[in-house]
């Protein structure tokens, strides 16, 4: 045990280098940094915003839409001035970026039902897309405006009734059915809810597969490359022993790799928290995972990552150094990648059955699918996808030993090279 | 006791057959050399006797060690000396030799005790400090001799021990395996520097395409061959 421990001391230390973290250090800060920026961006963007007004009416209802514009999260500040250019000067020199004109015929034209226009003025400093973000203040100026008055005709026509009600004739009530569970909720929040199940296991996984691969694959290649296989193999440790310590070691540091570039992912979508107000919601529908699911989901997980290692190492063994076992990778990542994009965007069940087949022949494919089965109590294919992944592992697994214990772990190149005797 | 015993060894590649039903033994302390040219087969035998590689056909003894059923047992006593071998890059030296160590040491007192010994055969003091990566050749060259010569293996097996090297950091490899002779470890060394294999081995063995075309010792050989030197033995029975 203890020179298997040796082994995976150094095999771990192999692959922790400097140029492993340099890259992962840069992200979390990069991520963190845009995190922090699009936050406070956020934080601004929910302040009350400045819009220069000039009110050419000076009416009552005129004051009533200004009113209005107080009342929502806008702060109307008065030009001081009657000419538009002046204003526009005005509301550039105090930074702000949207001028309301109110016309002079204002109230009259509302009361006469004419369709007066009110002039709104994006004062553009840029094409960045804080500026593009504009155009959305502005509609919001403008219902603000068109609600007030609406408001007001309505109340001066159907006096005694309330004016949202002819405005908003019908509610709706949202639904959402799930088997034999219903709950009110639309489902967009449903789907948003289930964003963390969704979204971020197939990343996680994908993540783990993905550098798992790389991991082992370097491992390997780099043994060959800097020449220290043929010293390692005839040292007094069981060749089952230098596969399995790879194979622990490229799944240790691929874990943390993951886990740093989640702990980055969290910090800039700012979504670490999960979606608590809609989790009774979720309860009600049943779209929770019990600790059995997590548990299922972990063995898929387990050996989901087994598999990719074993087949990985199979490739590694007939790649000459790092770069070559880096392509011979290709075939892993896109049958990753598959079922990555599958997951995320359409329903398995609606492709045709060849594709389905293929599908389901890739074992990471289970793993990347068992989240939803679990949540909509599809345990039976969750259990058979597991038993499958564990054929597979078993086999590929199988299949690495006897390599690793042939001679092919150091002829295997050779086939593509010149023999050296 | 003999320490190795070779019957009918072959190694096939597919249609190649790079090794062809050599047969030789070794004796215990001996010093003994494959020579020949690039290609002739002698460091797939170093291999197949180092239990990298399985035999096509013919048996191995290493020590009465039976290659193929008793391969853990073989892997315990001897070490293994690759013409090309480097160490891991991102290890300094005293790190690559502790790492080699903690598969042969009892305890942490043995382990310590054989890097100890490492240490001395490098005689690169302060520089095993320092990262492999940053070796020159002949530095890693005796940092990897010293890997296979601390444990004081029964069967060192030196696949070009000098190779590549520049005439003082020969000299001194030379040296150190010499005195690892004389200790009482058997040598069985490859080189197709023919000089050098004549200064070092007891006993040697000349093969070309895989098969041993005459053995014996050095004096014997050049006094058969009416020869001055064991180059020109072995052009006289290449001819």
């Amino acid at each position: 045990m203890n020179k298997f421990f040796n082994l995976l001391k150094k095999d771990t230390k192999e692959l922790i280098t400097v140029q492993l973290l340099i890259p992962i250090i840069i992200v979390i800060a990069m991520y963190s940094t845009i995190g922090n920026i699009m936050g406070s961006e956020m934080e601004r963007a929910t302040r009350p915003q400045q819009i220069a007004v000039v009110d050419f009416n000076g009416s009552a209802l005129s004051n009533q839409v200004i009113d209005m514009l107080e009342k929502s999260n806008f702060i109307a500040v008065e030009t001081g001035t009657f000419n538009v250019e002046d204003s526009i000067n005005f509301a550039r020199k105090k930074g702000i970026n949207i001028l309301v004109a109110i016309p002079e015929n204002f109230e009259e034209d509302v009361v006469n039902l004419k369709q007066p226009e009110v002039e709104i003025y994006s004062i553009m400093k840029g094409l960045s897309v804080r500026e593009t973000g504009t155009s959305t203040q502005v509609e919001a100026v403008f219902n603000v405006i068109s609600n007030a008055i609406s408001t007001n005709l309505i109340t001066q026509k159907f006096t005694g009734i309330p004016p949202d009600v002819i405005k908003q004739p019908i509610k709706a009530r949202d639904i959402v059915v799930v088997k034999d569970r219903m709950a009110q909720a639309s489902p967009a929040l449903v789907a948003q809810s289930a964003m963390n199940f969704s979204i971020f296991i197939p990343i996680i996984l994908m993540l783990v597969t993905i550098t798992s691969s790389q991991m082992i694959a370097s491992l390997i290649a780099l043994e060959k490359q800097n020449k220290t296989l043929e010293t390692l193999l005839t040292v007094p440790v069981n060749r089952n022993f230098i596969l399995l310590s790879k194979m622990v070691s490229a799944a240790i540091v691929a874990i943390i790799v993951t886990a740093a570039y989640l702990f980055a992912m969290t910090r800039f979508l700012g979504i670490s928290q999960g979606p608590q107000a809609s989790s009774d919601v979720m309860r009600a529908l049943g779209l929770t995972l019990t600790t059995g699911d997590f548990l299922l989901l972990g063995i898929s997980i387990f050996f989901a990552i087994l598999s990719v290692l074993a087949v990985s190492t199979i490739l590694a063994v007939y790649s000459e150094d790092e770069k070559s076992a880096q392509l011979m990778l290709t075939p892993i990542m896109v049958f990753v990648m598959i079922p990555y994009f599958l997951t995320i965007f359409t329903d398995v069940n609606t492709l045709s059955m060849p594709l389905r087949v293929l599908v389901y022949a890739i074992p990471f494919s289970h793993t990347f699918l068992a989240t939803n089965n679990l949540m909509f109590g599809n345990v039976q294919f969750v259990i058979y996808g597991i038993i499958y992944q564990i054929i597979f592992s078993f086999v590929c697994i199988l299949i690495a030993t006897r390599i690793f214990s042939s001679d092919r772990l150091l002829t295997g190149r050779l086939r593509l090279a010149r023999r050296r005797v | 006791m003999k320490a190795v015993e070779v019957r009918k060894l072959t190694k096939n590649y597919g249609d190649l057959r790079a090794v062809d039903e050599i047969d030789f033994e070794i004796e215990e302390g001996e010093i003994f050399g494959l020579i020949g040219p690039n290609g002739a087969g002698k460091t797939t035998t170093l291999r197949i006797v180092s239990t990298i590689l399985t035999p096509s056909s013919g048996e191995v003894f290493v020590y009465g060690f039976e290659l193929g059923s008793e391969n853990d047992k073989i892997r315990e006593i001897i070490s293994y000396l690759p013409e090309e071998a480097g160490a891991y890059k991102n290890l300094t030296g005293f790190g690559y030799l502790d790492f080699m160590a903690g598969f042969y040491a009892k305890d942490v007192h043995d382990k310590g005790k054989i890097v100890e010994k490492a240490i001395e055969i490098t005689q690169l003091g302060d520089r095993l400090k320092d990262k492999v990566s940053t070796y020159s050749k002949g530095m890693t060259r005796k940092l990897l001799l010293a890997r296979s010569l601390m444990i004081h293996p029964r069967l060192a097996v030196l696949d070009e021990p000098t190779g590549g090297l520049d005439v003082v950091n020969s000299f001194e490899v030379r040296n150190i395996i010499k005195e690892f002779s004389k200790q009482g470890t058997t040598v069985l060394l490859s080189s197709h520097n023919m000089l050098e294999v004549e200064f070092l081995s007891d006993k040697v063995a000349l093969i070309d395409r895989g098969r041993i075309l005459e053995e014996g010792t050095p004096v014997d050989l050049k006094a058969k061959y009416k020869a001055r030197n064991l180059e020109e033995v072995f052009v006289e029975v290449v001819s």
